[in-house]
């Protein structure tokens, strides 16, 4: 695939991409070749030296979904022009062997004075009529004038909170751009734990199961040793779980006595007639996000769960113990939540996703207490 | 049934898919060739993809002498061999086969039901599955009665713990007596929503997505009529011969093959009115208002509106291949029809007077199924002003294999100063918009029966109705001296004949 310089101007661009689609089908040799487009992508770049990897990311995305991308980043400090655009385009062969326009890549990386003209070149560019996404890749610069100049343009919003380097501090004003009910919302972090809910909700499926949901009294979730703060990842999945579960009203537990070692925080939540103790804690394992998660009921049923990733990362494994009943265990594989194939889960999706918000306003409940971890 | 006493608050929201009660699957003829390329490598798939509850498993029945172990290292194999992934993950496979289980028994020993039975709660007992069961027939036909009797006799059928199902394969009967036969021997022991008759083209996305490409989109459905639809085609051609069914196919034939279940069912879904809702029950009995539309062909108009075909030698992409007549297993004078067009006429408000041209048949050029709606020509030609200029109607091809995809064709002015105008198509494929191949029709299929969602299956009247539409002419070819078969070329689009079906100077669409 090579890329061609263009001036910043969408009539230009168009014009030359035509010019590349031409090109292309004189190289089939079989005459006109299909076009397909399903979205527009917008990926917002933290700087010009992500550009590249930004568009390797979105190889295994517009197999997927055929798409127009358009890459914005800033220009590095030192870059010889106030702005630099650069059109590439190519053919794909899909899985049944038919050759098509699938992938238009339009870069621009613009200096701070050029900013102010970037929206209006991407606003020229979408393509009419189709879904525009906007992947901001750089979670602490969310909210700036280029993301609130394009989220304009945007049906959908792609993020990771996990980005957030201080989730006590940066989680309200995050949480306060999602809230807007115009915008619907993919944060990474809630993704990746798609798998990790599905496979705890499975423990509880059935007549026989369910009733132990509802006795749940004790949950930990553990996150990788990386970093010295909670993640984003771990605290939405408490959340959740308490949420679901029916709790409320967080209250902070104070460490106990002699700090409990790796306790990153606690709280108590209450439901009429019961209480939950929630933990969020750093296990010993390696890397970032969620590592396991401890279920378990009062005492007199002493009924567990766990489900935890696999050494290799690649999996997770699921053990239940109810009284009476020999444990039940089971291992499946996940894959690896690489961020193309979360993004390309989330283009599957256009509304907005009600739960999450919800989760989100509990992880909000839960934020303050952070600061004790 | 049991219902659901408490619902599980943790299954709430968009993105976590539906997954099944914990269940047994129980296949009985677990040894044959369906489970080893079919049904394994859809469980396995299922469960790789996080669908199968966590206790998910099976109990295969067969005589073939197996341990546990050994069933285990077969499906193994079998996944690997057919299934799309390649080699299994050593780690994930083990955590499945932990679910499987063999018991080496008789379909026709009642001791043997009883071995299954205490065998069930075992299993029930240590992997909490709750007595929820699917039995899976994978069985020939002949069997099904029998295997069905025996469970109702083993208290198997029904119980006051979780709920039962039933899956048939396909041939259902083998005439409208034999399959009301059959279908009353099973609903005395299970009833009609316990059933599920698998019929693997509605398990297709394709077939599936007929229905969202017609009531998703408010521009098709106005002149999806007579007012403005000439005639429907629907085309299922395969280019592969008998394969090594050869004993099943000599007994059945193209008619009772594929016209029965699928293409009657593809009629039905591309003819059928706007249901109140997508439910099963709303679905099926819009399909069945279809069925029960089309009058019989009895007397003369089996000869005029169907014509049966059997292939010759010939060739088939580029490999010479020999007559049916020929082919291992097959009696030499066979009047087994390979292949079949029919004339159908669905006589409601909608569609009198639209001809619904049916064809199927093996050998064919190419492998494909189509249907293609042939709409009426403008009121008043203005632009036929040289003989060369010839107006071709539009037609929408709604291919439903392979290469799922949707084209129209309509005209165009060619280029330049005179008005030539030539047809032009549009083309959508799935394949380039949806990069994501999809799942297979039993990964669906199966999923559907454990979820208790019976909408892509075939409902008993349905399969009755079918069949009430073609043992006419079952009755008339019986009657009728033999065929001068071979009547067409392996490898050409069947026998002259099946062109003069079409009325008005239309043809068959050279998918
Ligand atoms: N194979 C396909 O692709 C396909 C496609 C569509 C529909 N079907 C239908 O699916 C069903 C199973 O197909 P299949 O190809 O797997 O059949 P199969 O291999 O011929 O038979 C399956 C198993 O059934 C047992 N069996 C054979 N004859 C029996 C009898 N008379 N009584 C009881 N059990 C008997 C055998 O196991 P044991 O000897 O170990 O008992 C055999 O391994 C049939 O109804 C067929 O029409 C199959």
């Amino acid at each position: 695939m090579s890329h061609t310089e263009v001036p910043a101007d969408a009539g230009k661009v168009e014009k030359e991409l035509r010019h590349l689609w031409r090109s292309e089908a004189e190289k089939s040799g079989t005459g006109p070749v299909l076009c397909s487009r399903t979205l527009n992508l917008v990926v917002y770049c933290l700087a010009a030296a992500d550009l590249q990897a930004a568009a390797e990311l979105l190889d295994p995305i517009v197999m997927q979904h055929p798409c127009r991308a358009i890459l914005v980043s800033p220009a590095a400090a030192n870059a010889e022009q106030e702005i630099h655009t650069e059109v590439s385009a190519s053919c794909l062969t899909s899985h049944t062997g038919n050759r098509y326009i699938g992938r238009e890549l339009i870069s621009i990386v613009a200096k701070p004075a050029a900013q102010a003209r970037v929206a209006s070149i991407v606003r020229a560019l979408v393509l009419p009529d189709l879904p525009v996404f906007l992947w901001w890749r750089d979670a602490n610069s969310l909210g700036n004038d280029l993301f609130q100049q394009l989220r304009e343009l945007a049906s959908r919003i792609i993020v990771d909170s996990a980005g957030l380097e201080d989730l006590q501090a940066d989680w309200p004003r995050v949480h306060s751009l999602f809230q807007s009910p115009d915008t619907a919302v993919s944060d990474l972090a809630w993704s990746r734990l798609t798998s990790w809910r599905q496979l705890i909700a499975q423990l509880f499926d059935g007549p026989a199961r369910t009733p132990y949901v509802h006795r749940l009294r004790r949950v930990v979730v553990e996150f990788g040793n990386e970093g010295s703060s909670v993640q984003a990842d771990a605290l939405l999945l408490a959340a959740w779980l308490a949420r679901q579960l029916g709790f409320r009203n967080p209250q902070p537990v104070p460490p106990q006595g002699a700090r409990e070692q790796n306790v990153s925080a606690v709280w108590e939540l209450s439901r009429t007639g019961s209480r939950l103790r929630l933990e969020l804690r750093q296990g010993k394992r390696p890397g970032h996000g969620v590592c396991a998660v401890f279920l378990s009921c009062d005492e007199k049923d002493a009924a567990t769960f766990v489900v935890s990733r696999t050494q290799d990362g690649k999996g997770l494994a699921t053990r239940s113990e109810l009284p009476g009943q020999p444990p039940l265990r089971r291992l499946v594989r996940t894959g690896e939540d690489s961020p193309s194939r979360l993004v390309s889960r989330e283009l599957e999706i256009l509304g907005r996703d009600a739960l999450y918000e919800e989760v989100l306003r509990m992880a909000s409940d839960l934020t303050p207490a952070l600061s004790a971890a | 049934m049991a219902a659901l006493t408490m619902e599980n608050p943790l299954r709430e929201g968009i993105r976590l898919e539906r997954t099944p009660d914990p269940c047994v699957m129980v296949i009985f003829g677990a040894s044959g060739d369906l489970t080893r390329r079919k049904l394994m490598p859809a469980l396995y798939n299922l469960s790789r993809e996080r669908l199968l509850p966590a206790g998910f498993s099976v109990v295969g029945f067969s005589r073939t002498e197996m341990n546990d172990e050994q069933f285990r290292a077969a499906m193994k194999e079998a996944v690997e061999q057919f299934g799309e992934q390649g080699p299994v993950d050593r780690e994930a496979w083990e955590s499945f086969a932990e679910g499987l289980f063999y018991l080496s028994a008789h379909p026709g020993h009642p001791e043997d039901y009883a071995s299954l039975s205490s065998l069930l709660e075992e299993v029930d007992r240590q992997r909490g599955t709750n007595g929820n069961r699917v039995y899976y027939l994978a069985v020939p036909p002949s069997s099904f009665a029998g295997i069905v009797q025996q469970l109702d006799a083993a208290g198997l059928a029904q119980g006051e713990k979780g709920w039962r199902r039933l899956i048939i394969e396909k041939p259902f009967g083998h005439d409208l007596q034999s399959a009301r036969e059959l279908n009353q021997a099973i609903s005395k022991v299970f009833h009609e929503e316990q059933i599920y008759r698998i019929d693997h083209y509605l398990g297709k996305e394709t077939v599936q997505n007929l229905l969202v490409f017609r009531f998703a989109n408010g521009i098709f459905e106005p002149i999806w009529n007579r007012r403005y639809v000439n005639h429907v085609q629907i085309t299922a051609a395969e280019t592969v011969g008998v394969e090594n069914r050869a004993s099943y196919y000599e007994e059945s034939g193209a008619l009772r093959d594929m016209v029965q279940n699928h293409l009657s069912q593809v009629l039905a879904l591309t003819a059928m009115e706007p249901p109140a809702s997508m439910g099963a029950d709303e679905v099926r009995a819009e399909k069945l208002k279809v069925l029960r539309a089309i009058p019989p062909l009895v007397g003369d108009r089996v000869n005029s509106c169907v014509v049966r075909g059997q292939y010759g030698p010939g060739w088939v992409d580029g490999k010479q291949v020999a007559g049916y007549r020929s082919e291992p297993g097959i009696n030499p004078n066979s009047t087994t029809e390979t292949f079949v067009a029919l004339k159908l006429f669905v006589e409601n408000w909608r569609w009198a007077g639209v001809p619904f041209y049916l064809r199927t048949g093996k050998r064919l050029p190419k492998h494909l199924t189509e249907i293609v709606i042939q709409f009426r020509q403008a009121p008043l030609l203005l632009f036929n002003h040289t003989p060369t200029d010839q107006v071709s109607p539009n037609l929408l091809v709604i291919r439903i294999q392979p290469d799922e995809g949707i084209s129209l064709k309509f005209n165009a002015k060619q280029p330049g100063p005179a008005v030539h105008v030539r047809p032009v198509t549009m083309d959508f494929r799935y394949s380039t918009s949806f990069g994501m191949a999809s799942a297979s029709a039993y990964e669906r299929l199966l999923l559907d029966c454990m979820l208790g969602d019976p909408s892509l299956f075939a409902h008993r009247d349905a399969v009755e109705t079918a069949w009430s539409i073609l043992t006419p002419i079952l009755e008339a070819w019986a009657s009728q001296p033999a065929p001068s078969f071979p009547n067409y070329a392996a490898g050409s689009w069947g026998p002259a004949e099946a062109d003069s079906l079409l009325q008005g100077g239309c043809c068959w669409r050279q998918p």
